[in-house]
């Protein structure tokens, strides 16, 4: 049995929790979680493996199915907190050269963005900052302009909806895609035009 | 017959592919006199050298080669590792021959199976990995491999199996090994499960119930944690085969025999490659990697594949 949780970290970051096994019974959970949050624009995946007790070969082919799809929308999938024998598994078949491994304590890492789930103001600047940062290297106050805004969008959600988790319901996890969909559109050509503005500068 | 096979010897031989050479030998001299002089031939064509002999013959040949320019051209390998794990024989040799034969440059490799404290199922695996050698290096590039065997020592069914194994004979000099059989290999019976075992037949959605079983079956016998983590990935790869690629449906058998935990798998599929799972899968491929995983997490795999069906037989020691 596999359990895949997904919880949205900011615009194009999830984190998906699995737990189980996954084999070739449980593929289909892991394809359609990472379908469903690549289509909806969440591109860069955090798989926490911390509850995963077995990979089989069908689920090494999943994750580098995976791979390639995120690399085709321009994301990346991180695998993080593998245990001894899950990190041998993945070393065996190879797939720790196509995907990297991260010891990351706790996922997601300290490079990615957690969402406030209040309007606590200093929680909004933190977040901007950090969303600066990995938009346009905190040194492009355009962006930083664009991400402000961005943050404060984001922080008007209600902090259920943002930290939502999908346990194992694949109708309940496409509602939240659905939901997040158009909120993401708005953002991501908000993002564009920073990121734009911040390619013309560092050309100058 | 290959050109390999019937050319002269010589160091003009060595652009030639796969060369698999059976040398029997009476005692030490002719033991050293043969190694010795094929590792100076390799150094001297600046060929790489790996060496995978027991502890007292390794010894043996750093002294004879110390001081010499062929002794910084050897490595030496384990060989009672590479005899413990037959399955792993051919990709153990693959990832080392690469790098050099990606360079153009040739290897040679002494291998002398460790034949002594190997139990009947290994002996069986380990002679018909030899014999696959032939089959997974027929398209590689300049590869040699000599074989030593002790006649006074070995025991007859191992020196017969060597004889029918290797495409070559080193005696006075190399040439065509006339005992050489091409195939179909001749697997040696499985035998019946030991009584009593058990038994369940799986079909699709039953994975975990797989595993179960093979669960109760290892607590049962006080198998420790990490090896039936081992033991259940490679008996769930090959059930997931089963399902895939044996009619969607499979027998799992489990018992234990002479202190050893047998988990066989069987189905009707039939399995056309014999080399599936024995080299290191590429990392960047699709599939494939079942038989491997299986082939690196077991003690020892035994696979039976006919047209009616496929037997996969995975053995873990107890204590």
């Amino acid at each position: 049995m596999l359990l895949v949780t997904v919880e949205p970290v900011d615009m194009t970051t999830a984190v998906l929790r699995i737990s189980g096994d996954i084999d070739q019974d449980t593929v289909p959970d892991l394809d359609h979680a990472v379908d469903q949050c690549l289509d909806s624009g969440y591109t860069h995946l955090v798989i926490d493996c911390a509850d995963l007790r077995s990979c089989d070969s069908s689920g090494v082919t999943a994750l580098l199915r995976a791979h390639q799809a995120a690399s085709a929308h321009d994301g990346t999938i991180k695998l993080t907190r593998a245990g001894t024998v899950l990190r041998s598994r993945f070393q065996l078949t190879g797939l720790d050269q196509v995907l990297t491994l991260h010891d990351d304590a706790a996922a997601p890492s300290p490079t990615l963005l957690v969402l406030p789930t209040t309007s606590d103001p200093s929680s909004i600047e933190a977040q901007t900052e950090s969303l600066a940062r990995l938009t346009a290297h905190d040194t492009l106050p355009g962006a930083a302009d664009d991400a402000l805004s961005t943050a404060a969008q984001n922080s008007a959600e209600t902090g259920a909806e943002a930290t939502a988790e999908v346990i194992g319901s694949r109708e309940a996890l496409a509602a939240l895609a659905r939901t997040h969909a158009a909120r993401r559109e708005t953002r991501r050509q908000a993002l564009d035009a920073a990121r734009r503005r911040a390619a013309g500068i560092s050309q100058d | 017959m290959n050109d390999h096979v019937t050319a002269p010897a010589g160091p003009e031989m060595k652009d030639q592919g796969f060369r698999h050479e059976f040398f029997p030998y009476q005692d030490e001299t002719a033991f050293l006199d043969g190694a010795v002089s094929f590792i100076k031939d390799a150094a001297a064509g600046n060929e790489t050298v790996l060496v995978a002999v027991g502890a007292t013959k390794q010894e043996v040949l750093r002294q004879e080669l110390a001081g010499t320019d062929a002794a910084e051209s050897v490595t030496y390998l384990d060989a009672a590792e590479l005899s413990r794990r037959p399955g792993r024989l051919i990709s153990a040799w693959a990832d080392r021959i690469t790098d050099s034969t990606a360079k153009g440059q040739p290897v040679r490799g002494i291998s002398e199976s460790q034949w002594t404290g190997r139990t009947p199922g290994e002996r069986a695996e380990l002679q018909y990995h030899e014999w696959l050698l032939n089959r997974a290096f027929a398209e590689a590039p300049a590869w040699w491999l000599l074989c030593p065997y002790d006649t006074t020592t070995a025991e007859a069914d191992v020196l017969r199996s060597a004889r029918s194994n290797h495409p070559l004979l080193r005696t006075a000099q190399t040439g065509p090994n006339t005992d050489y059989q091409d195939g179909p290999y001749p697997f040696p019976d499985l035998g019946a499960p030991c009584d009593p075992y058990q038994e369940l037949v799986f079909h699709t959605g039953d994975l975990a119930r797989v595993r179960d079983k093979v669960t109760a079956c290892a607590a049962a016998h006080h198998l420790e944690p990490g090896r039936l983590l081992d033991l259940l990935a490679a008996v769930t790869e090959a059930a997931a085969n089963s399902i895939r690629h044996g009619g969607g449906t499979g027998t799992l058998r489990t018992w234990v025999e002479q202190g050893e935990l047998v988990c066989e798998v069987r189905d009707t599929g039939n399995l056309q490659d014999p080399l599936a799972g024995h080299l290191r899968p590429r990392h960047d491929q699709r599939g494939g990697r079942g038989l491997w995983l299986i082939h690196q997490l077991c003690d020892l795999v035994q696979i039976r594949t006919n047209p009616d069906g496929t037997t996969v037989r995975m053995i873990t020691t107890l204590g």
